[in-house]
Formats: C-alpha cells, sequence, structure tokens
C-alpha cells in the first residue's frame, strides 16, 4: 500500500430549513449550512482550510463567505459556477484539491434564495438580456421550462416517450417522499393527477416541474484515512466525470436524445471500476421528469430511448431494481440545485434515509445537471474503502 | 387559440445591430465564414464547423423544418384558465444552422416535429424577430 492514499470521503453533511425561509440572505444561510456540516463531522470550524463556495438565482454566495465564517488560513477557495452540475463539481475539486496536499477538510456549500414572500419566484421572471440573446426571450422562450419542454418533446418524437412516463417519475418520486421528512411535497399523487396538474409549457406540466426552495446545503470532503476518525460514518468518494456536450446551433446536434450524462457516467464508472449494473441506489438531478428518464439511458441502465418504459416499468420505486430519487427530488423533495441529489446521496449511503432508506446501499450514484442539459457531473459514493 | 402575451422586447447592442437591420428589410442574415462558406447560426463568433473567427453575412433562405416544439402557458386568470401564450419551437434552417423562435400558427393541433416552415418577420416591443410559419406539407424550397 503506497503511504499517500488519495482516497477522499465526504465526512460532514449540514443543511438549513429548506423551503419558504424568509428574511435570510444567501450568505446567511451558505454560512449556516457549512456550520452545520462542520458539526456533523465533528470538526470545529477552524479545522476547515479549504472553501468551494456557490449559489444560485440570488447570487451572494461569494468568496466573502471566509470572512462571514472567521476562517482563517484558507489553502484553497474559490466560488465554482457549473450551474446544476456544480454541486458534484465540487466534491470532485475537493478532491483533487486533497490529493495534491492543498487543503486537508474542504467545506463544499451551496445556498439561494429564488422565492419571496411577495410575487413570483426568480425562475418565473425574465432575466433583462440584449442582442442576440434577447431574441429567445422575445420569442416566448422565457425560463428554462419551455427550453426543457424542447428537448423532452424531441424524445417524445424520436423514441416515443409518453407523458404516461413522465408521470411514472413524478409519481414514484412523491411516494418516496412519504418517507422523507425533509420533503416539501408528501401526498400522494397519481397518474391521473399528473396528467390534470397544469400545463407550463407543452408537454411538460406541474407535476413534471422540479420545486422552488430556499435553503443552504454543505458537505465537508477530508481525507479518507481522516473521515475513518471522524463523526459520522464517512461515504467514500470512488469515481467522477463531467460531460459538457456544447451542443452546436446546427444540423446534427444531439439536444433532447443524449445528454453530457453519457461521457459523465462512463468516466465516473471507470474510475469506480464498476458498470451500471453494480449502482445499488440512484440520485439524479431532477429539474424536470424528463430529465430522469433522459439521464438514465445516458449512463446506460437501460437502452437508449427506452428510459421512459425504464421509469414505467416501476423499476425506480421503492422495491424496484434500481431505487432512484430516494428523498423525492427535486420534485418533491427540495431544489437545492445539484445539492439535492448529493445530500441524498450521502444519508442513503449513511444508511441514515429511515423509513425511506434502500435495502442495498454500498454503491450510490449522484448526479447533476444544468443548463439545458449543457453540464452534467456524476459522483460515485459507498459506504465501503474502495477496494484497491 | 393564442391570447396576445407580453415578452420581453428584443433589443439590439453593438454586435447584432446589422442582423437588426436587415431582419428589419425580411432579411435573415447567418454567419458564414471567410475560409470555407460554411453557415452558422446569427449569434456565432467562431464559425460552427470550423472554429474559424472570420465570418461575414449571408442571408438565408427562409425555409427549414421544425426540430421540436413546445407551448408555454399563461399563468392562470382568475378564472383559472390558463391559455398558451405562443408556440415556440426550433427551426433547422435548410443550410444547416438551428434557431429558437416562434411558430405560427400558435396552434398546438397543428404543430408537429418536422414541419416545414418558411420566415416571418414577427413585431416586439423593440426590435423584430424571426418567426416561422407552417407551410404546408410539401414545404418551400430554396
Amino acid at each position: 500500500m503506497p503511504a499517500h492514499d488519495p482516497a477522499t470521503a465526504i465526512a460532514g453533511l449540514g443543511l438549513t430549513d429548506l423551503g419558504k425561509i424568509y428574511g435570510r440572505s444567501p450568505a446567511e444561510l451558505a454560512a449556516e449550512a457549512v456550520e452545520r456540516a462542520a458539526a456533523d463531522a465533528g470538526l470545529a470550524l477552524a479545522q476547515i482550510d479549504g472553501l468551494l463556495v456557490s449559489g444560485g438565482t440570488a447570487g451572494g454566495v461569494t468568496p466573502d463567505l471566509q470572512r462571514v465564517l472567521g476562517l482563517r488560513d484558507l489553502g484553497l477557495l474559490a466560488q465554482i459556477e457549473a450551474y446544476g452540475s456544480t454541486a458534484i463539481a465540487m466534491v470532485q475539486y475537493a478532491s483533487l484539491a486533497i490529493g495534491a496536499g492543498m487543503a486537508s477538510a474542504v467545506a463544499c456549500v451551496w445556498a439561494d434564495t429564488p422565492l419571496h414572500r411577495e410575487g413570483p419566484s426568480a425562475y418565473a421572471q425574465a432575466r433583462p438580456r440584449t442582442g442576440f440573446a434577447s431574441i429567445a426571450p422575445a420569442s416566448g422562450l422565457v425560463g428554462a421550462t419551455p427550453a426543457y419542454a424542447l428537448a423532452a418533446r424531441r424524445h417524445m418524437d424520436t423514441f416515443g416517450t409518453t407523458a404516461d412516463d413522465f408521470a411514472a417519475v413524478a409519481v414514484g418520486q412523491r411516494a418516496w417522499a412519504a418517507g422523507n421528512p425533509l420533503a416539501q411535497l408528501r401526498k400522494p399523487i397519481t397518474i391521473a393527477g399528473h396528467h390534470a396538474s397544469r400545463m407550463i409549457a407543452d408537454p411538460l406540466r406541474l407535476l413534471d416541474c422540479c420545486l422552488v426552495t430556499n435553503g443552504g446545503i454543505a458537505v465537508i470532503v477530508t481525507a479518507a484515512d481522516r473521515a475513518a476518525g471522524l463523526q459520522q460514518p464517512p461515504v467514500y468518494v470512488w469515481g467522477w466525470g463531467q460531460g459538457h456536450p456544447g451542443y452546436p446551433m446546427h444540423r446534427g446536434s444531439t439536444f433532447g436524445l443524449e445528454s453530457g450524462a453519457a461521457a459523465s457516467g462512463r468516466a465516473a464508472m471507470a474510475m469506480a471500476g464498476l458498470t451500471a449494473d453494480d449502482i445499488d441506489v440512484c440520485e439524479i438531478y431532477d429539474c424536470y421528469t424528463f430529465t430522469v428518464i433522459l439521464t438514465l439511458e445516458d449512463y446506460g441502465f437501460c437502452k437508449k430511448g427506452e428510459g421512459g418504459a425504464f421509469a414505467s416499468s416501476g423499476a425506480l420505486a421503492a422495491g424496484g431494481q434500481l431505487p432512484t430519487n430516494t428523498g423525492g427530488g427535486q420534485l418533491s423533495g427540495y431544489y437545492a440545485w445539484g445539492m439535492t441529489p448529493l445530500s441524498e446521496a450521502v444519508i442513503q449511503a449513511r444508511g441514515h434515509g429511515g423509513d425511506r432508506q434502500a435495502d442495498r446501499h454500498d454503491v450510490v450514484l449522484a448526479s447533476g445537471n444544468g443548463g439545458i442539459l449543457d453540464h452534467h457531473s456524476t459522483l460515485i459514493v459507498s459506504p465501503q474503502r474502495r477496494p484497491r | 387559440m393564442t391570447t396576445p402575451a407580453s415578452f420581453p422586447a428584443a433589443t439590439r447592442d453593438a454586435q447584432s445591430a446589422r442582423f437588426f437591420d436587415a431582419l428589419r428589410d425580411g432579411v435573415l442574415l447567418l454567419r458564414r465564414c471567410v475560409p470555407h462558406g460554411h453557415l452558422s447560426a446569427p449569434e456565432t463568433l467562431l464559425c460552427t464547423e470550423c472554429a474559424s473567427p472570420s465570418l461575414d453575412w449571408a442571408p438565408a433562405c427562409g425555409a427549414g423544418r421544425v426540430v421540436t416544439w413546445a407551448a408555454p402557458y399563461t399563468r392562470p386568470d382568475e378564472s383559472g384558465i390558463a391559455r398558451v401564450s405562443a408556440v415556440v419551437g426550433i427551426v433547422e434552417l435548410q443550410e444547416g444552422p438551428w434557431l429558437r423562435t416562434r411558430l405560427l400558427p400558435a396552434d398546438t393541433a397543428r404543430m408537429r416535429s418536422g414541419a416545414a416552415v418558411i420566415l416571418e418577420i414577427a413585431e416586439t416591443a423593440g426590435e423584430p424577430v424571426y418567426a416561422f410559419r407552417l407551410a404546408g406539407e410539401d414545404g418551400p424550397a430554396c
């Protein structure tokens, strides 16, 4: 065995209150999340020597968070932005920095406050744009939902994916949410109820869309050896990847048909020495029901084009062959960008899922997705040390 | 069918001024790379095919096909009714570039992926924008 083991682990998880949390800035929520993650790990704040920060619609989570937290002598500090793929990317960069000796305990944090006590959320408002970027919103493409609807329709028209398949994702995740005390929506729903929910951007209905959540979440990443001596069961990092397809706005683009999950998943599974058959639990970034279907296909859990049928088969539900989004995900749990799948992956790998704990959780995969399927990140974790 | 919806205005900047001037005259300009003549979408800074930074402008013929489409809805009104605010889509121009655009008529029952469409200029509160209208089964050719 080499003297230095480059393996890392997630040693702490901190969540603020999530949901309709008003009157607190993203920086305050981020600071509280880091404090809670450090306490969860059994570390004093002064033992944090690396900090990676990220925000959302409201911004405000910046490298200045160091001073808010009173952290001294950091060996690593950066604001990371890869949209919904950021959270898992932060764990990757933290692991690389730890392996390079830059830091030994890195806090990775996200916080946002898109919900306002009065008026629509930040997601419902068109951001001011000029020039070519102003043409799409002036044409009716305001916000992310119509753009994801374009992707979803292409998949439906190409592969025969149906609204029933989308509904199966929503219904299955709501059933998982019933067992998650942190979930914002826990009342069961049905396929018919999904189809009766109002249309947001045809073909996507309200129950195809994620929640909007205020709050903050942080994780602490340390060397694997160190995590083993801390307070919580370590969640060892086995593999990771990223994929950013850079879809051309041109004939031949695979937009809607294949995402960066294909390349990202291949890289993560190769690094972990695994195949899709070895994954026990999936926590998939689910900004929309469709995103889950596309991502699972690209990861190779089913054949390309069969993601809808895979979801409709019940595979993703409790007792199914691939328990997926076991906390209700972003659709029914909470929408904390990439921290939603990452936090639930940590909870499941630790075996702390309570009523929603998956029976087999030796290998847990989490995904991040950003832009309009433009950015993807993958993390594979386990409660076991990676076989060497 | 369609409820007039107030979308943000299209606005020009230095990079797009010539494009919007041409559009006001009914001409949709694409970027054409000087070395090879490859055609790219109008917002392109480096040629989509060869990454050349040397780009001039070339008119599109205006014909294309719907790659995919969607229909965003308004928020429900006091009586709980939500309406289609626009039909939007990605159009693949006959020359190859893709455009995110409004599709006409705003009738979800008639819209389908693969449909032939033809350029139509649409007014906004600011600059005009390109839109595309269903063109019948055979479709126009350039």
